[in-house]
């Protein structure tokens, strides 16, 4: 594994010029990105379902190709290497930036391999990046959709999940009446397209709930879960508690199930029109938890992303 | 402008002709066709299509037995007398069908004019009722009931948008009623259904029950109420009032409050633009095609009919319902409705045309996994457009909750 670790000085420079770029919201060019995407395979495919992290870590959850506010996060928790980085999915779709938002965590997965982790969220998904935004700025911004294939071809790659430190359980959703513990999860069959049930998607799409067993989300995928089935998984792993995304909360952060269970959402103001607060997640040496409010950054430019379409009518 | 959703015409026409095999429809996942205006689109059309098309109207046999349907009747089976569509036509036709860059040989994919015919509701449903309730009498279309000693099945409760009819929903009943029986009433004032002065959400919602009550009372079966648009703000105060008390689902077609009263001060000028007369329900069925109401020759044939009725002169065919004359209730059609059904226990499917329309209580909504939400590039009227989209959708929803 070592051996990855280590960057020529070339494509350090490289990377690093790609981050600058992308810094001040210039998308790479469709070379750079298939070049950008061949080296996150190759540190993907070597990383485990259950991919694990150390601490200090800073949790971010879904960000939805809001790039300004990804750069606010950045003035707040600092960017790496100076801080480690654990995204939790859900970079693209529905903010206007999910090109260059999706890029920028690339970026800096493949400049900083062992201080920023990645794993997947619903929406790394090729069907659903077709409905909901990401498919459609592609070919907006490039032309064609070559570089939607990429990167969507990437996300196949990318773990079901992290663990920090070996106590905190981190999958994008939830849980999975099918996985027990993190040893069955370790051993799924994880480089496809999202499936539309079983595992693989319950990890993706799963809510908890505050009945209690399984019952059938109301999203159309996954399940919902009771305190009793994270108090059980907690058990049966020896975890401390389950931090996830997936779910928007108004205050950017919300703990569940008696402490079993917190949300993470990084996304302020979601969709430029929902009006709550997002939060990320500090985590020390400890596994001390301090999370950090943020509102979504001022307008861009002349406003028109947030232009709506009145439809045709309504009767 | 409104070339880009040529792909879904083109494969909506296919469908409507299977016997044309020409055209492309490989590319159906790639991307959606923005949603076009129909005001726009209707205006375009008009100057593109002269209104008068001078069909001849004869009577023809095979009418079925029903209640209360004379009037109805009169223009679901009239065929246009012999002699070829004229040049224009045809090429109004062939411009729809093929899109305008099949222009050069207009004839080669020109679909017969007896296309504009109407289609008679029998292709699709079973059975065409006018039910007698204490609220007054209601069109009902059913398919697929259970017969005697069969086992039940879960219903799907159809209400339709304003000025539509249950005929909306005849290509998704004819997808839906092997496994399901599938109800589609008229709403007050529309189609066979007692003319009404009082259009609040509160009676259309009590009419629904009340026809939910009359066929499906006894037996209490399973139900999933699915409502296009207006129809949809009723499906949803119908699945709050507490009276089916085997509600099993709601589905909503293409309504969202913020979406809908944001759009009300658009709605009188839209429906201002409509011609208010027809020389013949051909004509109507044509209008209804070319002006975007539906996407799909098809629909627009088999529901055509009953959205218009012959003047008292004979003259020429007026809309069955005057939208007009709702205009007073259409903020209280909506005001409330997404917070309405975000508070609906059974589980919900929310189908929309675009991801835009999504106002911020349903995004938020949606983003914290309280309903499902399913987006089908489409026109307004999803169920006509995209029936079969549609129907696997409803299907998969009720496969999952039931």
């Amino acid at each position: 594994m070592g051996e990855k670790e280590i960057l020529s000085i070339t494509d350090a420079a490289e990377l690093d010029a790609h981050i600058n770029s992308l810094m001040e919201c210039k998308l790479l060019s469709e070379e750079d990105v298939e070049s950008l995407c061949k080296r996150c395979k190759e540190i993907l495919e070597t990383e485990p379902n259950v991919t694990p992290v150390s601490c200090p870590v800073t949790v971010v959850g879904d960000v939805h190709g809001q790039y300004h506010d990804v750069m606010e996060l950045f003035k707040i928790a600092g960017t790496a290497p100076n801080t480690n980085f654990l995204f939790l999915g859900d970079y693209v779709d529905r903010g206007y930036y999910s090109v260059e938002t999706v890029q920028i965590v690339l970026a800096l997965k493949a400049r900083y391999p062992k201080r920023v982790t990645i794993i997947r969220g619903n929406h790394e998904s090729r069907q659903i990046t077709q409905v909901y935004g990401f498919y459609d700025e592609c070919l907006r911004k490039y032309g064609t959709a070559n570089v939607w294939k990429l990167v969507t071809d990437l996300f196949d790659y990318l773990p079901l999940a992290a663990i920090v430190e070996n106590q905190l359980f981190c999958p994008h959703a939830g849980l999975s009446p099918g996985l027990n513990t993190i040893s069955n999860i370790d051993q799924l069959s994880r480089f496809e397209e999202v499936p539309h049930e079983g595992p693989m998607c319950d990890l993706l799409w799963s809510d908890p709930d505050e009945r209690s067993g399984w019952g059938m989300s109301p999203r159309g995928a996954g399940y919902t879960f009771g305190q009793d089935v994270s108090e059980q998984f907690i058990h049966t792993n020896g975890l401390k508690f389950i931090m996830r995304a997936h779910q928007l909360v108004s205050d950017g952060y919300c703990w569940v199930h008696e402490g079993s269970v917190v949300t993470v959402f990084s996304a302020p103001n979601y969709c430029y029109r929902c009006g709550n607060l997002a939060a990320i997640c500090e985590i020390d040496e400890h596994l001390n938890c301090k999370f950090l409010q943020f509102e979504h950054a001022p307008p861009r430019g002349s406003g028109t992303e947030i232009k709506r379409m009145v439809p045709d009518y309504f009767l | 402008m409104n070339r880009v959703d040529e792909n879904a015409e083109g494969s909506e026409a296919k469908e409507a002709f299977p016997q044309e095999q020409g055209g492309d429809v490989g590319h159906r996942r790639l991307p959606p066709a923005m949603p076009r205006n129909p005001a726009v689109a209707a205006h375009e059309n008009r100057l593109r299509n002269p209104a008068k098309f001078g069909l001849d109207r004869k009577q023809s046999f095979g009418v079925p037995k029903i209640k209360n349907h004379k009037e109805l009747l009169k223009g679901l089976f009239q065929k246009k007398e012999g002699g070829m569509p004229s040049l224009k036509e045809r090429e109004a036709a062939a411009f729809h069908v093929g899109g305008a860059g099949t222009s050069a040989f207009p004839g080669a994919s020109v679909p017969s004019m007896k296309s504009f015919e109407p289609l008679p509701w029998s292709n699709y449903f079973d059975d065409l009722r006018v039910l007698e309730t204490e609220r007054g009498s209601f069109g009902v279309y059913v398919a697929g009931w259970p017969a005697e000693g069969q086992e039940p099945r879960p219903v799907i409760f159809a209400v339709h948008g304003g000025g539509y009819t249950g005929l909306t929903w005849s290509l998704l009943a004819k997808r839906l009623k092997e496994k399901y029986a599938v109800v589609a009433m008229d709403l007050r004032s529309h189609g066979l259904s007692e003319q009404s002065d009082d259009f609040s959400i509160e009676a259309m919602a009590q009419d629904a029950c009340s026809v939910w009550n009359h066929l499906c009372g006894e037996t209490k079966p399973k139900t999933v109420v699915l409502g296009h648009s207006l129809g949809g703000a009723v499906a949803i105060h119908v699945s709050s009032l507490d009276k089916i008390p085997s509600l099993a689902g709601t589905v909503v077609i293409d309504v969202v409050e913020g979406t809908a009263l944001a759009s009300l001060p658009y709605m009188g000028q839209v429906i201002g633009r409509r011609p208010d007369r027809f020389s013949s329900v051909q004509d109507f069925v044509k209008y209804a095609y070319t002006s975007g109401l539906t996407k799909n020759f098809e629909a627009a044939r088999v529901s055509g009919a009953s959205q218009v009725v012959q003047d008292e002169d004979g003259q020429g065919w007026r809309w069955r319902t005057d939208l007009r004359k709702t205009e007073k209730w259409w903020r209280e059609w909506y005001e409330g409705l997404s917070a309405k059904f975000l508070s609906v226990p059974a589980p919900k499917l929310l189908l929309l045309a675009g991801t835009d329309r999504l106002d911020k209580e349903l995004t938020i909504g949606h983003m914290a996994g309280k309903f499902q939400l399913k987006v089908l590039p489409a026109g307004h009227a999803i169920q006509e457009d995209e029936p079969e989209k549609t129907a696997d959708a409803v299907d998969e929803f009720i496969q999952r909750y039931l």
